[in-house]
């Protein structure tokens, strides 16, 4: 018979969820993780860019970038064998309709020591002189979501941590007993001391279900082309910004290139709130916007005109409302949300799980101090 | 100049020959005059209509002090002022009765400069010209016009700091002088004046008595017209800047003089005049003022020096002698640091006097001629403001305080009520400070203790402040977002105490355009380290920072040398500077001079995996200046996850 009572539950078998549950292993003797689907990884920390940020993406916001900077290296410590580092990342700044010039460029990210170069001629000759200011060598890498997998899984298997798949939490409840029920799909039910609602862009359902406060996010259905890169963008990874614009880079889980676009990637756009349940539409539903991206992508590099589709991931991107992030960190971290106990966590790129980690190792160490 | 203009007794008569003025020249002239002042006043009108003005610098320097008047404080004695005390009293009038708030504030601001620039440039122009109507309007006329392309903008509009209003004062000075008033009067009224010029605008009106000080002397010496009038107006000036004073501020002189006297001149040069402002750090430097300004200055000079060197009976001669004395004094602020305006003042006169010569020695054609630039260019200035504020015209929306908010306000006011909660009728109930008091705290209606911004607290106020604020233990407290201007690494170099406060007791509550809004934390953020030594020298490093940002506090101790040091003025040319390599901050920090060893704390905010080099040395005009640095004791502290925007020095 499998056991229902738990130290710690983590609903949500994605990067956080698996790694959040390898934390709480450390300290509580039971752990058990809840993912909905067949197999873990499978949902946005999949379906994404897989760019391991290290800053460059965020002139305007110095917090985020730094973070990025900040976690870089610790995420290229603990994971670099599930990483793509082989390739050269570039990183161009728009002429026209850009926030960011390339001086500013150079100067936020040099001050912060975070490396930028000049490309190398060829490099540049691939890039339309009128629309691009300037391109600049960065140290970027891509991660490969089915090497975490297989990694995270490895661990958690190693670590005695139960992991249940196809199996989704519908409810949290209290129980008198100050433990948190939770109710699962297949009509069974675990209890826990602490749960840890870590479902990303299902959070809000799960609270909603519970009957608890909602979140204010915002959900967009986002489409990751996959494609053959042309043979002169082989070997290089290529992001215009800082506005409506697109990049291309490896995609290591799929060993092709993933292909994004500011503006067509999302398809279409909505809010949790109170007096409508929140609904993604079906991705089966929603055609390409593929050649949207590649038309606009190819004024700006002309060679990518010869990119080959192989095809689109779709799944929901869920990003925090603005006053949520007010100090400039993309985390979402509720401790007692609503329940004694219950927590909610998310981050809005991967590496952003060590500022989560960072924080429940202060809570944690804490909670010893009070104990000792 | 051809003139032979008889002096009066007392008086001086400056056109002796009498000229018709062209109708076609006069009506042009009339004309230009109207659409100028259309288009200043309304561009004016537009930008009090809808407020998007800067959270650090003009507009609340004065709300704030004009709500202190309102509510019965006195400028000088219950809050500084540092232009002059005289100058919110000069806005109080058009702010009552505008309805006493930021718009009322906001519109006499934009309104009174080019009030105050017309109108004494009319009365020195109606003086110049014996009463002229005809003249006093194509000398006015000329003189807006040509405003503008002699880059004296921040005269005619209310800029950063009041300039225009600041330099009022000596204009109708020098109207005096040249009146036919009677000796007696002259004296009396041009004494009163020109100590009314200090209360109005305390750098420019220093220089003016300078001027007198020394003209007085000068003429006396070289027995040249109106000594008599002038050493007699520097005496009245003298005093009569005490009953004036005493006057404005209740009786209680002390504050006032010792402020303007003693602590703005103390923090002129090592704490305004410092990085990221830039000073004159060598001969070469000195160019970054411009080439407007070193041409002024350079003609102003040979006029200067002809005049000085050339004796002469004409009583207009030794009021523009006076004039360029005066301006040329201004010009001393050179020395603290190289804003591209300090020359206007000079301009100014530059620029009456030149035109008193030109309409008295008039002919239509020689008028038409200079005028020619004028009307091509005179208007272009103020029809581009006007252009880029037309938006402001026409836009509709709610009003804060009379205003429509520019989005970025809008946003700011939401976060901090968001943060702080509902800010209207808070009174002094407000759990807010702020480094720069401004639109929060006027609309809760708080008046508080203390001044309204940090960098007004100078020399032994500044202890006072972080003090206060130490007891105080504010519910939040609002800084500068360091990436909106790099004046705030300027201002936690020179008050690092202060944040090193507020990092010991706050977090990040929430960020606007212009603002971080700290709140008191019940634990401390990160720990600091227990202080520890390191090896001084010119050049010093600091320990490797760690995988996350942090801040150290260093503390110098420091011994200064100049060989200029007992020089009045000259001695604080040079500045002592700790440079930085490796660091998340970029300004570099200005150590006060200590010519017996000093003391200094600042911060250094650590970048991740970088060694931090700083590098002490001595920049300035000044020869043999150095700086050696005896001991150096360093403190870090971690920065909590949510203090991290702290860091974003040098990212502006
Ligand atoms: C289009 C796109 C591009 C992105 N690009 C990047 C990028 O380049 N770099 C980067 O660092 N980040 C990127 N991100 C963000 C990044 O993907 C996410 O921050 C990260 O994957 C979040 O991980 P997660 O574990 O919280 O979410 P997920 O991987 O979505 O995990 C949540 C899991 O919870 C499960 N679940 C949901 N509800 C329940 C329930 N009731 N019971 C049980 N299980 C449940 C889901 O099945 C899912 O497996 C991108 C995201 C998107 C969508």
């Amino acid at each position: 018979m499998k056991r229902t009572d738990y130290d710690a539950v983590v609903i949500g078998g994605g990067f956080y969820g698996c790694t959040i549950a390898l934390f709480l292993r450390e300290h509580f003797g039971s752990v058990l993780l809840l993912e909905r689907e067949k197999d873990l990884l499978t949902r946005a920390s999949l379906v994404n860019q897989a760019r391991v940020h290290n800053g460059y993406h965020y002139p305007r916001s110095f917090v985020t970038a730094l973070r990025s900077f900040v976690n870089f290296p610790q995420f290229v410590k603990d994971y670099g064998d599930c990483l793509d580092s082989s390739f050269e990342q570039y990183y161009a700044i728009a002429a026209a309709q850009s926030k960011t010039n390339a001086l500013q460029f150079l100067r936020v990210f040099s001050n912060l020591g975070i490396p930028v170069r000049p490309a190398r001629a060829a490099v540049k000759r691939l890039f339309s002189r009128g629309l691009v200011e300037d391109v600049f060598l960065t140290t970027e890498y891509a991660f490969d979501a089915v090497g975490l997998r297989r990694r995270l899984s490895f661990e958690m298997e190693r670590a005695r941590i139960e992991v249940r798949l196809g199996c989704g939490a519908e409810k949290v409840v209290p129980r008198p007993s100050g433990q948190l029920e939770l109710d699962l799909d297949n009509g069974a039910a675990v209890c826990a001391r602490r749960v840890y609602n870590c479902t990303y862009s299902g959070i809000n359902r799960l609270l909603r279900s519970s009957g608890l406060p909602l979140l204010p996010m915002k959900h967009e259905l986002a489409e990751i082309a996959l494609v053959q890169p042309p043979p002169e963008i082989e070997g290089l990874g290529i992001t215009v910004m800082d506005g409506p614009f697109f990049s291309t880079m490896p995609f290591p889980a799929r060993s092709m290139y993933s292909f994004s676009h500011v503006r067509y990637t999302p398809h279409t756009s909505w809010r949790d709130d109170d007096s409508q349940p929140a609904a993604a539409p079906a991705p089966d539903a929603v055609r390409t916007n593929f050649p949207f991206m590649l038309r606009d992508a190819a004024r700006y590099v002309p060679c990518l005109k010869d990119t080959l589709y192989a095809g689109s991931l779709f799944d929901t991107k869920t990003v925090l409302l603005k006053n949520e992030s007010n100090d400039g960190r993309p985390i979402l971290f509720r401790e007692h949300h609503g329940l004694e106990n219950l927590y909610v966590i998310m981050g809005g790129k991967i590496d952003n799980i060590y500022d989560i980690l960072h924080i429940l190792e202060g809570r944690q160490a804490r909670a010893t101090g009070a104990v000792q | 100049m051809s003139i032979a203009s008889p002096a009066r007794k007392g008086g001086i008569e400056v056109a002796s020959r009498p000229q018709t003025m062209s109708h076609p020249l006069l009506w042009s002239a009339a004309c230009l005059l109207a659409a100028w002042i259309v288009l200043v006043f309304l561009s004016g009108w537009a930008e009090a209509r809808v407020f998007s003005g800067s959270p650090v610098d003009g507009p609340f320097q004065l709300v704030n002090a004009l709500r202190r008047l309102h509510a019965g404080q006195r400028a000088g004695t219950d809050f500084p002022f540092f232009h002059g005390v005289g100058v919110p009293w000069l806005h109080y009038p058009g702010f009552v009765l505008l309805g006493a708030n930021l718009w009322a504030s906001e519109l006499t601001r934009q309104w009174l400069s080019p009030v105050l620039y017309l109108g004494s440039m009319s009365v020195f122009a109606w003086v110049a010209t014996s009463g002229d109507r005809r003249k006093t309007i194509v000398f006015v006329a000329l003189g807006a016009l040509l405003s503008c392309p002699l880059g004296l903008r921040e005269l005619y509009t209310p800029g950063n700091s009041l300039l225009g209003i600041r330099s009022t004062m000596p204009v109708f000075f020098f109207a005096v002088l040249l009146t036919r008033w009677g000796a007696a009067i002259k004296i009396a009224l041009g004494g009163v004046v020109a100590a009314l010029a200090w209360i109005c605008g305390t750098d420019q009106g220093l220089m003016l008595i300078a001027a007198c000080a020394f003209g007085g002397v000068f003429l006396l010496v070289t027995r040249r017209p109106l000594r008599g009038i002038v050493a007699g107006a520097f005496l009245t000036a003298c005093l009569a800047l005490v009953p004036i004073l005493a006057l404005i501020t209740g009786a209680n002189v002390k504050p006032a003089l010792r402020y303007a006297f003693i602590d703005l001149p103390q923090d002129q040069f090592w704490f305004f005049g410092a990085p990221p402002n830039s000073f004159p750090s060598d001969i070469w430097s000195l160019r970054f003022v411009g080439v407007r300004a070193i041409t002024v200055i350079a003609i102003s000079v040979a006029v200067w020096l002809a005049l000085f060197l050339r004796p002469s009976k004409r009583p207009d001669f030794t009021v523009v002698f006076l004039m360029l004395t005066t301006g040329l004094l201004a010009c001393l602020s050179y020395l603290g640091l190289l804003s591209a305006s300090y020359f206007a003042p000079l301009g100014r006169l530059l620029l009456l006097g030149t035109l008193m010569w030109a309409v008295s020695e008039s002919h239509p054609g020689w008028l038409i001629l200079i005028s020619i630039p004028g009307v091509a260019l005179g208007l272009i200035g103020p029809a581009s403001d006007l252009w880029k504020r037309r938006e402001k015209l026409f836009e509709t929306g709610p009003m804060v305080s009379g205003c429509i908010l520019a989005p970025e306000w809008k946003e700011h006011l939401k976060k901090i009520e968001d943060a702080v909660g509902p800010l209207s009728g808070r009174g002094n109930e407000l759990p807010l400070w702020s480094t720069y008091r401004g639109l929060p705290e006027a609309i809760a209606g708080a008046i508080l203790p203390g001044e309204d911004y940090l960098i007004h607290a100078l020399g032994p106020e500044r202890q006072s402040y972080i003090e206060r604020f130490r007891n105080t233990k504010p519910q939040f407290v609002q800084t500068i977002r360091p990436e909106y201007t790099n004046y705030e690494e300027w201002l936690r170099n020179s008050t690092w105490p202060f944040y090193r406060e507020l990092l010991a007791h706050y977090e990040i509550a929430t960020v606007t355009p212009f603002s971080l809004i700290w709140k008191r934390t019940p634990e401390p953020g990160g720990d600091e380290s227990p202080a520890s030594s390191i090896v001084p020298g010119k050049t010093f490093s600091l320990p490797p920072g760690g995988e996350q940002p942090d801040v150290v506090t260093v503390e110098v101790e420091y011994q200064t040398t100049s060989s200029l040091r007992l020089v009045p003025l000259f001695k604080s040319l040079p500045r002592y500077l700790i440079q930085f390599r490796g660091t998340l901050n970029t300004v570099p920090v200005s150590l006060p001079p200590a010519p017996n060893r000093g003391r200094f704390v600042f911060g250094v905010l650590r970048r991740p995996r970088t060694i931090p080099v700083l590098r002490a040395e001595s920049e300035g005009l000044a020869p043999g200046a150095a700086v050696e640095i005896r001991a150096v004791t360093i403190q870090p502290r971690q920065l909590a996850l949510g203090q991290m925007q702290f860091a974003a020095a040098g990212a502006h």
